[in-house]
């Protein structure tokens, strides 16, 4: 009996250091302990993933010549998609004689980081990326995360030279997105099983399948026009307020060995809005 | 003595389960290596060793995700201790008790981890289709290879605790 009091006293202290751990984990200190530690695991966590990603590849998809062809037509795929997104933008903006909108070079504004992927969330419950460029490099909490293919995510936690990303398809993803052909606005969340929806989508909205899903950029956290992915199906009911759309995502979140971090962008004007506020109201006769 | 081992095998199982493990997914589920190992030595040691391994192994992990550090110590801990109270020959003779005990300490863990996401992180519980996903798949993994690892570690609990409980055959 006293050896189990013994056990749960040691058992109990430790609960306790880990308690200690955990409030300490979102302060400077525990920022500084994570930074510390990941210094000397980051190179061998690169080296660990680049090796199962080559591995995983060759067994894929066949000889390394092969792979490399398909990684070639990959690139040019995603380059392609890229391509159309910006001429159908263009396209539709010239039909609803827009000038306000210049996707031609609507890119300058961004300064990149490129980074790569050394880790993914050890539970099976979250859906974050671990990658090795951080601080400084220049990358802050809240940066959005691109790959070739479109949105990734967003940068939740940095440390000197690793950052944590959290993927769209992550529960508790909700980005601001809008469809281009329906031209509606809705909000993308991730979904369990790794899929996306894109929710609040207007009751009189024609949502087709095959729409594609970008980035609003309302709220200023993502550029605006990011391919998210396109539609696969459509869920419309009279009784509701909104319908939803089943979303696939345009980039293969487990496969991904590299990633771009904004660092830097020119968010959607919402000014006017607090202008609108501040406003003073009209005097009375 | 012990920790001195199972520090660096548990950073081991860490980096593979953040690197390796992730593409190697079957039905949703991956074994959670760090958990398996622990709770493999909780049922050689009396709990108290198995204890220091959740610290460092849970500390690991937690660095490889996105939940807050400290969070999988916290987790493992009440598998360990339950273990721990039971009497350390019986499982070391009982197979099947050894894999009810394995079971009942994974699917803690794993019940408390999505109450943990909820209370920590605000994460939503979609509790069937997370049951269903992610937690049964993880769960058959755990307990599945729980045993198999118990019994590799045997020879080296023995070597460390030369005069600790016989092992039988």
């Amino acid at each position: 009996m006293r050896i189990q009091i013994r056990r749960i006293r040691i058992i109990a202290l430790i609960a306790v250091v880990a308690v200690v751990i955990l409030v300490i984990s979102g302060t400077g200190i525990g920022n500084q302990l994570a930074a510390a530690l990941m210094v000397p695991l980051r190179p061998v966590a690169g080296w660990l993933t680049g090796g199962t990603m080559a591995a995983e590849t060759a067994i894929q998809g066949g000889t390394s010549e092969q792979s490399e062809r398909i990684r070639e037509l990959e690139a040019s795929l995603a380059s392609l998609q890229t391509e159309i997104v910006r001429l159908r933008e263009i396209e539709q903006d010239y039909y609803r004689l827009s000038d306000l909108l210049d996707y031609a070079t609507g890119h300058d504004d961004q300064e990149l980081v490129t980074a790569d992927v050394i880790a993914r969330d050890t539970s099976g419950y979250l859906r974050w990326l671990i990658i090795n460029q951080g601080a400084r490099a220049g990358i802050q909490v809240g940066d959005p995360v691109i790959s070739a293919s479109g949105l990734v995510g967003r940068v939740e936690d940095v440390a000197a030279s690793a950052a944590w990303v959290r993927l769209v398809n992550d529960q508790s993803s909700a980005i601001n997105g809008w469809l281009q052909e329906a031209r509606a606005e809705g909000t993308v969340v991730g979904q369990l099983w790794g899929g996306l929806r894109m929710e609040y989508i207007p009751q009189d909205a024609q949502v087709e399948t095959g729409d594609l899903v970008l980035t609003s950029g309302l709220g200023g956290n993502f550029p605006a026009n990011i391919l998210i992915g396109q539609v696969t199906s459509v869920r419309q009911q009279e009784a509701e307020l909104f319908q939803q759309a089943e979303v696939r995502p345009v980039v293969d979140f487990d496969h991904l060995d590299l990633v771009s971090v904004i660092i830097s962008f020119q968010p959607v004007d919402i000014s006017i809005f607090n202008e609108r506020l501040e406003e003073p109201e009209p005097e009375g006769p | 003595m012990s920790l001195q081992l199972g520090a660096p095998l548990l950073i081991l199982a860490a980096l593979v389960q953040a690197t390796v493990l992730p593409h190697l997914r079957i039905a949703g589920g991956q074994p959670d290596i760090v958990i398996i190992i622990t709770m493999a030595w909780a049922l050689l040691d009396n709990g108290v060793e198995a204890a220091i391994w959740a610290l460092v192994g849970g500390v690991m992990l937690d660095l490889f995700s996105g939940a807050p550090m400290g969070f999988s110590v916290l987790l493992m801990l009440p598998g360990v201790l339950i273990i721990g109270l039971t009497e350390t020959q019986v499982h070391q003779t009982n197979p099947l008790l050894a894999l009810a005990l394995a079971g009942i300490a994974v699917v803690l863990y794993h019940g408390l981890h999505i109450i943990g996401l909820y209370l920590l992180m605000g994460r939503p519980i979609v509790l069937m289709p997370t049951l269903y996903y992610i937690t049964m798949p993880s769960v058959v993994f755990d307990v599945v290879l729980t045993l198999p690892v118990f019994w590799l570690l045997r020879p080296l609990y023995a070597r460390l605790h030369p005069g600790g409980v016989k092992l039988q055959r």
